[in-house]
């Protein structure tokens, strides 16, 4: 069986909705720049970098789903290598997400949105 | 009025966008990683027991199908 330990596909489960709550975050945040000023000289970098980096998210989400069912696929165990990649990528996940939250966060106030 | 939303100076722009930018380069880095994992679990699975199976299943039907069809 290939099947994670509890704390593992506990955390993966809950990296993936910290995934969702960046890409609403990263949205929101185009989508009120876009409602209070356009599309300016000034915003015009805002909209690009923040779609990037939505789509960043949007991707690394997908991939990880991807490793997911394949390790549940593995027959009969994943190997450890698999495993301990896995749990690299998830940690650092984690840093990059909490990067992101507080780049977005920092952006929202320093244009003093609510 | 200093609760408007306001766009920020110039210098702070630029430190959002290249705090932006500097976290798609680290998502890039974990997507290539992931991409590589993938590949990788992709030839285990395919050398393994159950793999082996599959692939064996899979010409088998297609001889069959073959013969079938030039019987026709």
């Amino acid at each position: 069986m290939a099947r994670l330990p509890e704390e593992i596909i506990t955390t993966v489960l809950g990296l993936q909705r910290q995934l969702l709550e960046r890409l609403d975050e990263a949205t929101a945040t185009e989508f009120v720049i876009q409602e209070q000023f356009g599309e300016t000289s000034e915003t015009i970098d805002y909209f690009e970098q923040l779609q990037n980096s939505r789509e960043r998210a949007d991707r690394y989400y997908s991939r990880l789903y991807l490793t997911l069912r394949r390790i549940y696929e593995s027959q009969p165990t994943a190997t450890r290598d698999t495993l301990e990649l896995l749990y690299q990528f998830i940690a650092e996940a984690e840093a990059v997400l909490a990067a992101t939250d507080a780049t977005i966060k920092e952006i929202r106030r320093d244009f003093n949105l609510s | 009025m200093s609760n408007q939303p306001r766009i920020p100076d110039p210098e702070t722009r630029e430190r959002h966008i290249a705090k932006l930018k500097e976290i798609c380069q680290r998502w890039d880095v974990l997507i290539a990683g992931l991409d590589e994992l993938n590949a990788k679990l992709d030839a285990d699975f395919e050398n393994s027991p159950l793999g082996l199976l599959y692939k064996r299943r899979a010409e088998r039907l297609a001889n069959q199908k073959q013969a079938s069809s030039s019987q026709l």
